[in-house]
């Protein structure tokens, strides 16, 4: 068929796409199921050792690999960070849940008004609350902190949740504003004509008929939150506000952690955020492309 | 009579609100990267149990992020009492007011008591303008390590000059070894220049006099020596390139290198039993050159301006920086014989239990006497921005992309353009 791709061609390409995303993945489990000495050893391997579990264990019950455990282990190499990563993840989905929650109450009524209404200083509003993003994140850490600070919200996750809502709701605003603008007017003006108030027709009318590009702004804001790191890292306090992000920073950068130890917490910390995205991303993509092109 | 009630009650319950809050615990927050989070925490359950009325919040960050994150911190008036320092930090943060010296919150006497048993490099690590700003959490040196098992393969005696370690090199690689020597070649890491340091130390080298002027652009001077060394060693196909400490020790236990130039806590990790395939094998020598000196450095527990201003926390938090790192020196040992960490408290390298648990990995005997000859790093408010200036050069003429007279030159001019600003400042 002319213009199609050959099958080889489509095959390699999606192989390649595969070892790049599903490859390091793969890695990172291997290197969890084997302690560092076969890990580092030309001659042994998963296949002659069998899987061990003990990185796992120690992650979740604090019991040291048996490794550790024979004369001239050296334990400076067994790091505890790696112990925050099952704590790290409830923390980063609470985040990103009430990150979420505040962006679609804060942002969806804002974009309804910005897409339907005239009033004073629109203009200049949607271009500022737009363009905001464009300023570099390092740029707002300084003062962003200081702010916290003074509100007593450094150390607090309510002090995270606010700088990831108000990261997140441009794009927000933005895009649930391109949807609301392509809903025909007619059916506002008929639900005038039967005395809904604007509130009503927000609610009533424009939320239920947006609620795919709704569900896709949330879970765009969800993903933005879970994954950002700096101002979380900044301003969680210890162990107990600490998102996943800054744990893998951690992980990654100290240099107590063993291989074994440093690839299970990769896996652990990646496999509930794979799982969310296979799941969710679909509904994503939808409702970003469907606000683009219904109306 | 109503309102003599009324004004009795008020005066009772404000007595409780008083009684209350003297009663209410003194909470120190104590800010660390977060090396070892755990002993940290129960270091402080034992202090808090020591000591009533005190409580110890712990923040940490990880280490890359941990100098901006408290500058941030302190900048920001976020409560902090102690902090971890780190030698090439403590003469700005001292300059900038950030930080206390210990004798304005120790009793007196106590600081110059405990300094006797803290090693040279270590002292002078925490003291900035002539007094005492921190005590040891972790003191190390850089240390020259080859692989016993190959050299003894081999017939090669441990070389103790930089002349010799060529002909061992050669020799192995004349044997089949295609690059004996690996170098932790990264101009982003401060440890790179610290190990040019350290080998420069081994010869007898000064870098800078008294005054702080620049020494070594002179070609008799040992640094300028030394980096003609490594270039040499480079040109004759000798030195393997690595990026980082941690893949060294991966590397050395291939087998493929005999030695190598790193901080003392990797010799710890080469000969991990948990991890290590060739464990056992590495070993210690003193740094080759005419003194075999080296370079020291300390991390210390070191006290802010703000808690040192208020006398009720600077009592706390000098209890617990003595509780951290003073006599009888029981956490310090805890963190060297379950941590294997350095320190630079001298009685430990005579306790038993140190020398029990640090044998398994290295030559207690060697390591003490190296810890005594070894010298502390020249630190300044500008050190870090010069350094981060001459790493690049020294990278340059080490792999022979520029001439090492050229480099030690423009190094030395950096330093006194500095050396300048800073002090018309």
């Amino acid at each position: 068929m002319p213009g199609r791709l050959h099958p080889i061609l489509t095959f390699t390409f999606a192989a390649l796409i595969l070892l790049f995303t599903g490859g390091p993945v793969l890695l990172s489990l291997y290197g969890s199921l084997v302690p560092d000495r076969v890990l580092l050893s030309p001659d042994r391997s998963i296949l002659t050792e069998g899987p061990n579990f003990e990185s796992y264990r120690y992650v979740f019950t604090g019991q040291l690999p048996d490794s550790y455990l024979q004369e001239s282990a050296n334990r400076a190499m067994i790091s505890d960070a790696a112990r925050q990563v099952p704590g790290a993840l409830v923390n980063s989905s609470v985040n990103a849940l009430a990150a979420m929650i505040l962006n679609l109450i804060l942002g969806a009524p804002a974009a309804f008004v910005f897409a339907r209404y005239l009033f004073p200083g629109k203009k200049l509003s949607f271009l500022y609350l737009i363009l905001s993003p464009l300023v570099p994140a390092v740029a707002l850490v300084t003062p962003i902190y200081m702010m916290l600070e003074w509100l007593g919200l450094v150390g607090t996750q309510i002090g995270i949740i606010l700088v990831h809502t108000a990261r997140a709701l441009p794009f927000t605003v933005l895009i649930l504003s391109v949807f609301f603008r392509k809903i025909p007017t007619e059916v506002f003006e008929a639900a005038e004509l039967d005395h809904c108030s604007r509130f009503q027709a927000f609610w009533r009318i424009a939320l239920p008929l947006a609620l795919p590009s709704v569900g896709a702004t949330g879970l765009f804001a969800f993903m933005l939150s879970y994954s950002e790191y700096m101002f979380a890292m900044i301003l969680s306090g210890d162990a107990g506000t600490r998102p996943v992000s800054v744990v893998m920073a951690a992980l990654a950068r100290n240099t107590d952690v063993s291989w074994s130890l440093l690839n299970t917490g990769i896996f652990i910390a990646i496999v509930p955020t794979l799982v969310l995205v296979v799941l969710v991303w679909r509904f994503v993509v939808e409702g970003l492309i469907g606000s683009a092109v219904k109306g | 009579m109503n309102r003599s009630k009324l004004l009795a009650a008020l005066a009772l319950a404000s007595g409780f609100v008083v009684q209350s809050a003297q009663a209410e615990d003194l909470t120190l927050e104590f800010v660390v990267w977060n090396y070892s989070l755990e002993t940290i925490q129960d270091n402080v359950k034992q202090f808090e149990q020591a000591n009533p009325g005190i409580k110890v919040k712990v923040t940490d960050y990880a280490w890359p992020d941990y100098h901006d994150s408290l500058v941030l911190r302190i900048r920001g008036n976020t409560p902090t009492d102690v902090i971890y320092g780190g030698q090439d930090w403590l003469p700005a943060w001292g300059a900038a007011g950030f930080i206390a010296p210990l004798d304005s919150v120790a009793p007196k006497g106590t600081i110059e008591e405990l300094s006797k048993d803290i090693a040279g490099f270590a002292l002078t690590d925490v003291t900035y303008d002539g007094k005492v700003y921190g005590l040891p959490y972790y003191s190390d040196t850089i240390s020259f390590i080859y692989n016993k098992k190959i050299l003894d393969d081999a017939g090669i005696a441990v070389p103790t000059t930089w002349e010799e370690v060529t002909a061992a090199a050669e020799k192995l690689k004349a044997g089949g070894m295609d690059k004996p020597i690996i170098y932790e070649y990264n101009q982003e890491l401060p440890n790179f220049y610290d190990a040019f340091v350290a080998q420069s130390y081994g010869r007898g080298a000064d870098l800078f006099d008294a005054e702080l002027n620049p020494l070594f652009a002179d070609p008799s001077n040992g640094a300028y020596k030394q980096l003609q060394w490594i270039a040499d060693a480079y040109s004759k196909g000798l030195v393997q390139s690595d990026n980082h400490e941690s893949t060294i020790i991966t590397a050395m236990n291939t087998g493929k290198h005999a030695f190598t130039i790193v901080y003392t806590y990797v010799l710890a990790a080469l000969n991990d039993a948990a991890t290590q395939p060739l464990a056992g094998q590495f070993a210690l020598a003193p740094m080759p050159g005419e003194t075999h000196a080296t370079l020291g450095f300390a991390k210390s527990y070191v006290v802010t301006a703000k808690a040192a201003a208020d006398p009720v926390r600077a009592e706390a938090a000098w209890k617990f920086v003595n509780f951290m790192a003073g006599k009888p020196y029981t956490v310090a040992k805890r963190w060297a014989v379950e941590k294997g960490l350095g320190f630079g408290q001298l009685p430990l390298f005579e306790d038993k239990d140190v020398i029990a648990a640090w044998s398994k990995w290295a030559d207690v005997g060697a390591l003490g006497k190296q810890a005594s000859i070894a010298k502390a790093g020249t630190y300044t408010e500008y050190s870090s921005v010069w350094s981060a200036y001459f790493r690049p050069l020294l990278a340059q003429a080490m792999v022979g992309e520029a001439p090492v007279d050229q480099v030690m030159k423009d190094g030395a001019q950096r330093w006194t353009e500095l050396k300048e600003q800073f002090a018309n400042r």
